[in-house]
């Protein structure tokens, strides 16, 4: 059995401009020590997955399907019987390590209530642990560090942080939302580097969100690509980069900046991602943008087929 | 911090100093005179009082000389109006009345104004939102001024619970009234502010990471809510705490508590001059202090101002 399994997910938000369905039916499965990684144009309901799975979701939202983990129902439990799930079980970190963390309190104060609150241990119990974890998140001078506020941190080392208070309870599941989208490239490489060691250490799995494919090439093992709130196509990644079964996967690789070919035009998807307004015209809602479209595409949504690890939502 | 408090005062001088030299000019310069009462009097005795006082001295002397007055023997000079009185033994008088049932009205709207903004944000658009809300707007529209009269009706005429006005050195039944008459409208003004900025400081990232890290939900809002959604209530109650405990002209008026904004107001009215300033003065001090007490505080709140 999968470590989280995800069925027929959907997030509604009531809006005054009428509800917006941030997430259509998305279904995904994650084993222990795997990296799955979730791509799709901003917009496309990569977030809003994950906070529906961890609860997380903002009030004018609602859900329905199933979210388990290690077989348990944990989808619409309030915030107290998710309290045993939260940091302990599943654990996220957020796009801007500039915000994330409370700009009011020690960056010691943050991390020692995790392991206080989860573990019931002293303030000076959890003080050592959290400073072994700082360093092993590669964080020199991690003693002076803990004792600072985050303003006195860069970007990437909050995140560090970010990551290390993450893990002070050894949760089975890392959810990080884009978690080198407001990092500088260099520092991007490490943040991925220490994930990818992370999963390794400790045999954990990563829900790893991003808009950025090329990221995913070198550290994810498998790929679900989103657009307008559904998962267009889900496979291993080498094989989903080497063979895209779905028009939009296809677009995307083909978007990509190539180091090896000497492009002198970049490839571009013409049109945009879709209002998600709109309840959906009842065809594949890729297929205002697709090159491939046929008559067939705009009568109804396409069926998700699945052959042996890969599956895909296309009629062709 | 210490070297930037005592920068801060010592920029208070030149501040106070100019606040000064402005009243004295304005009030000065208004139409009037501070000895033509009901009764007019011979020209010959005016101008023997008016030397008497220094008012026949050009203007720019009578401030000289009001300065150095307060700086040489801290000495505000006499009251005009208060016959027998020094401005220093006025203001002892009445300042300790308006400080104690302003600083008690400052207490408890901080108190009840605090409890149903934090309530109101994080129960929003639950029946103790609406609730909350609707108790501040209700005590929003009840300034002291419609406060003091419904008080006096319901407590004293009707009820006979309380005495309708007295100070009695400030014993309870004599202080219940003013307290609540004064505090209502604040109350509802920082329930107000007090809901928006929680509202605000509940919507931000770090908040969004406390919620993740399963810490509970008191835990959130005391450690991690509580403090930041306090900074626009602090520079709220800064000046308001300064306009609480040198009192209100209603309240002083209406239970007769003798407090020194009925003093005051008469001065202004009679054209007391070193009462009028030095009530003044006294208010303009407090004012800068509390500025300052409000920038240390925020320096304790927030880490990143550093001074
Ligand atoms: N609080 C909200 N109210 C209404 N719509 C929202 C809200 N939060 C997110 N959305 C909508 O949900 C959709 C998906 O958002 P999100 O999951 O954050 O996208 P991304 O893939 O960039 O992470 C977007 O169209 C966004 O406008
Ligand atoms: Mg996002």
């Amino acid at each position: 059995m999968s470590r989280l399994r995800i069925r027929n997910l959907c997030v509604d938000f009531s809006t005054p401009d009428g509800t917006v369905s941030a997430v259509r039916d998305v279904s995904l499965d994650l084993e222990d020590g795997e990296i799955l990684a979730i791509v799709g144009e901003s917009g496309s309901g990569k977030s809003q997955t994950a906070f529906a799975a961890m609860g997380l979701l903002p009030a004018n939202a609602r859900c329905s399907g199933s979210v388990c983990f290690d077989g348990k129902e944990i989808l619409g439990l309030d915030d107290d019987a998710l309290s045993g799930i939260r940091a302990r079980e599943i654990a996220m970190i957020f796009q801007n390590p500039m915000t994330s963390l409370n700009p009011y309190r020690r960056i010691s104060d943050q991390m020692t209530e995790v392991l206080e609150v989860h573990q019931g241990l002293s303030k000076k119990a959890a003080r050592t642990q959290c400073i072994a974890m700082l360093e092993s998140v590669n964080i020199s001078d991690a003693r002076m560090r803990f004792e600072q506020f985050p303003h006195e941190c860069s970007g990437g080392m909050r995140q560090r942080v970010m990551i290390a208070m993450s893990l002070l309870c050894r949760p089975r599941i890392l959810i990080a939302d884009e978690p080198t989208t407001a990092l500088d490239v260099t520092i991007q490489a490490q943040v991925i580097d220490l994930l990818k060691m992370i999963r390794e250490r400790y045999g954990m799995a990563i829900i790893l969100i991003t808009h950025d494919l090329g990221l995913v090439a070198g550290c994810s093992d498998r790929v679900a690509v989103m657009y307008a709130g559904r998962v267009m196509e889900s496979g291993p990644t080498e094989e989903l980069f080497l063979s895209p079964r779905h028009p939009y996967t296809d677009a995307l690789l083909k978007s990509l900046i190539r180091m090896d070919e000497d492009t002198s035009r970049l490839y571009s998807i013409s049109g945009s991602h879709p209002d998600t307004t709109d309840a959906g015209s009842g065809g594949c809602p890729f297929n205002p943008r697709c090159p491939v479209s046929t008559i067939a595409c705009s009568a109804s949504l396409p069926a998700v087929r699945t052959v042996g690890s890969r599956s895909w939502a296309c009629i062709r | 911090m210490v070297a930037y408090i005592l920068r801060r005062l010592l920029v208070g001088i030149p501040t106070l100093l100019a606040l000064v030299v402005f009243s004295y000019l304005i009030i000065v310069a208004a139409p009037g005179s501070p000895f033509l009462g009901e009764r007019s009097l011979p020209p010959e005795v005016l101008a023997n009082m008016e030397a008497r006082y220094g008012l026949d001295q050009p203007i720019l002397r009578q401030v000289m000389n009001y300065v150095w007055g307060i700086i040489t023997e801290f000495d505000f000079g006499p009251s005009f109006s208060y016959k027998d009185r020094t401005v220093t033994e006025i203001i002892a008088q009445g300042f300790p009345i308006t400080l104690t049932y302003g600083f008690l009205a400052f207490l408890i709207s901080v108190a009840v104004g605090v409890t149903l903004g934090v309530i109101a944000a994080v129960r929003q658009n639950s029946w103790y939102d609406y609730l909350a809300v609707g108790i501040s707007i209700g005590a929003q529209v009840l300034p002291n001024f419609v406060m003091a009269p419904i008080l006096v009706l319901v407590f004293t005429l009707w009820l006979g619970w309380l005495p309708g006005g007295g100070w009695q050195g400030g014993q309870l039944p004599y202080l219940i009234m003013p307290v609540i008459a004064l505090s209502t409208s604040f109350m509802a003004s920082i329930a107000r502010i007090t809901r928006s900025s929680m509202l605000e400081v509940l919507g931000t990232d770090f908040i969004l990471t406390a919620r993740a890290k399963g810490i509970g939900f008191r835990r959130l809002i005391f450690r991690h809510a509580l403090k930041p959604a306090m900074l626009p209530v602090v520079s709220y109650l800064g000046p308001t705490f300064v306009g609480m405990i040198t009192g209100s002209v209603v309240i002083d008026m209406y239970f007769s508590t003798g407090g020194i904004g009925q003093f005051f107001v008469n001065a202004a009215i009679n054209r007391d001059y070193p009462l009028v300033m030095g009530i003044t003065i006294l208010t303009g001090f407090l004012t800068i202090a509390f500025n300052l007490v409000v920038d240390v505080i925020y320096a304790w709140i927030d880490p990143r101002i550093r001074y």
